[in-house]
């Protein structure tokens, strides 16, 4: 990389923070890439790039991303020192009603009501409801069957919430033993 | 006795009460039917104090479906199962709630992770004052402009045809008769008489006098207040209260009664 190239992505990174640092909020990657006004592939690398720069020199700041959006955040690590002196708004845990409905529909959206209710065995409106004010899932139209039933799916709210970039960084469902294989009675006997 | 410690308002539905009483047997879910876990489901439902319909409707049939499947092993089976034999899609839903309920698990550890990224709100910067043409302009000429935008508006309102083709909004009524009414009565209740015309001092449009006119027959007709006019053409008066006749012969007076019809 020419020296020149070095000086202009130095220069882009800047102009990143500054941005982040004002916005405080998450920023979409196509907005910020408009803003600066370079291609989002561009921009993405870059991104990558602090990230990783951060994350190697352990700095105060981490660059979160999550959805299409990214946003300047403090390092866990540092977390301690934060709160000693200043008191900040610790998000809320979700209940485990909540917690439980969120799983089914964050595996299995975009999901109806009555899908979610299928699994988990009882009535979800009110968990449903919640999560919706609390911005963790949202409609996504509706089912094309009878009654033409709402379907949820979950937000960037709710990759942010839980730390993860994208719906493909969920902890996998885990594996039901039972299901690999189908032993025979005796098999079951043995073990 | 182990079903005593069980209230069904500590589980999330009748799958959650099951997963609960088959982790305390440590069994597999597949052996649910040759084991004690049924009995003891029907037994926590049956000793439920507060059987909320709202709440158990979920473990009732759940208890209705145990026991249906209890009944069919009674019955000599048949040589191949049906697809839809209730005790197969009954373990299927306790193995699927029991993966998403261990997920909700670990979403939580993710959770409690990202609680110590902590983020800032956006900055909150003034924009910057914005300037204004205002030369050879003179305080009169702006007090005759604003008469005269001031004088335009009742124009608009009285004559709402004037605006005819223009898609206009419908409004909600601003003015309930009900709370024009509670507003006369407080004045009037506090300076025990007033003149006809104050009541319609906070009657800005039309609409408006309407609506306080409706309230004051209306206030009149209930008798909370009563009204006199001493001479033809004479100022009219509102009075706090029921009319109470002094005189047979006061004829000017009207009671507040006959005012309504």
């Amino acid at each position: 990389m020419s020296e020149q190239e070095n000086n202009r992505e130095g220069n882009v990174k800047g102009r990143i923070e500054a941005i982040l640092f004002v916005a405080g909020e998450a920023v979409p990657v196509k907005d910020l890439a408009k803003a600066l006004q370079i291609s989002e592939k561009e921009l993405t690398g870059i991104l990558n790039k602090m990230r990783d720069e951060y994350d190697y020199e352990q700095r105060g700041f981490l660059l979160k991303r999550f959805g299409g959006n990214v946003q300047l955040a403090t390092r866990p690590l540092y977390s301690e020192d934060v709160v000693r002196l200043l008191q900040p708004v610790q998000q809320q845990s979700l209940s485990q009603a909540a917690m439980e409905t969120l799983a089914v529909v964050a595996y299995k959206q975009p999901v109806t009501r009555a899908e979610v209710e299928q699994v988990r065995g009882v009535k979800c409106d009110y968990s449903l409801q919640s999560l919706i004010l609390k911005g963790m899932i949202e409609e996504a139209g509706r089912k094309d069957t009878i009654g033409r039933p709402i379907l949820y799916r979950t937000t960037d709210k709710f990759l942010s919430h839980f730390g993860i970039q994208g719906l493909e960084d969920l902890p996998p469902l885990p594996e039901n033993e039972t299901e690999e294989a189908h032993p025979d009675d005796e098999e079951i006997l043995t073990t | 006795m182990l079903t005593r410690e069980f209230k069904l308002k500590d589980f999330d539905g009748p799958l959650d009460l099951l997963l609960t009483l088959i982790g305390k047997a440590q069994i597999d879910i597949r052996d649910i039917f040759v084991s004690e876990i049924t009995d003891q489901y029907l037994e926590i439902v049956r000793n439920a104090p507060d059987l909320n319909m709202d709440e158990s409707s979920d473990f009732l049939v759940m208890a209705a479906t145990l026991l249906e499947i209890k009944s069919r092993a009674m019955l000599p089976k048949p040589e191949e199962p049906p697809e839809d034999d209730p005790e197969t899609e009954l373990i299927r839903r306790l193995e699927e709630y029991k993966q998403f309920k261990e997920t909700a698990e670990n979403m939580k550890s993710f959770e409690e992770a990202a609680k110590h990224v902590f983020t800032k709100l956006p900055e909150e910067y003034p924009l910057p004052p914005q300037e204004y043409e205002l030369t050879g302009l003179t305080l009169e000429g702006l007090t005759e402009a604003f008469i005269r935008i001031w004088n335009r508006k009742p124009m608009l309102d009285d004559n709402p045809e004037s605006n005819h083709y223009a898609p206009r909004n419908i409004r909600r009524d601003v003015h309930t008769v009900q709370e024009c009414m509670l507003t006369l009565l407080q004045s009037v209740k506090q300076k025990k008489r007033m003149k006809f015309e104050d009541a319609f001092r906070d009657a800005p449009t039309k609409e408006a006098v309407v609506t306080y006119f409706l309230a004051v027959l209306e206030l009149l007709k209930l008798g909370q207040m009563h009204i006199r006019q001493n001479s033809v053409y004479g100022e009219i008066e509102l009075i706090y209260g029921k009319y109470k006749p002094k005189k047979e012969t006061d004829l000017t007076t009207v009671a507040g009664k006959d005012a309504g019809t």
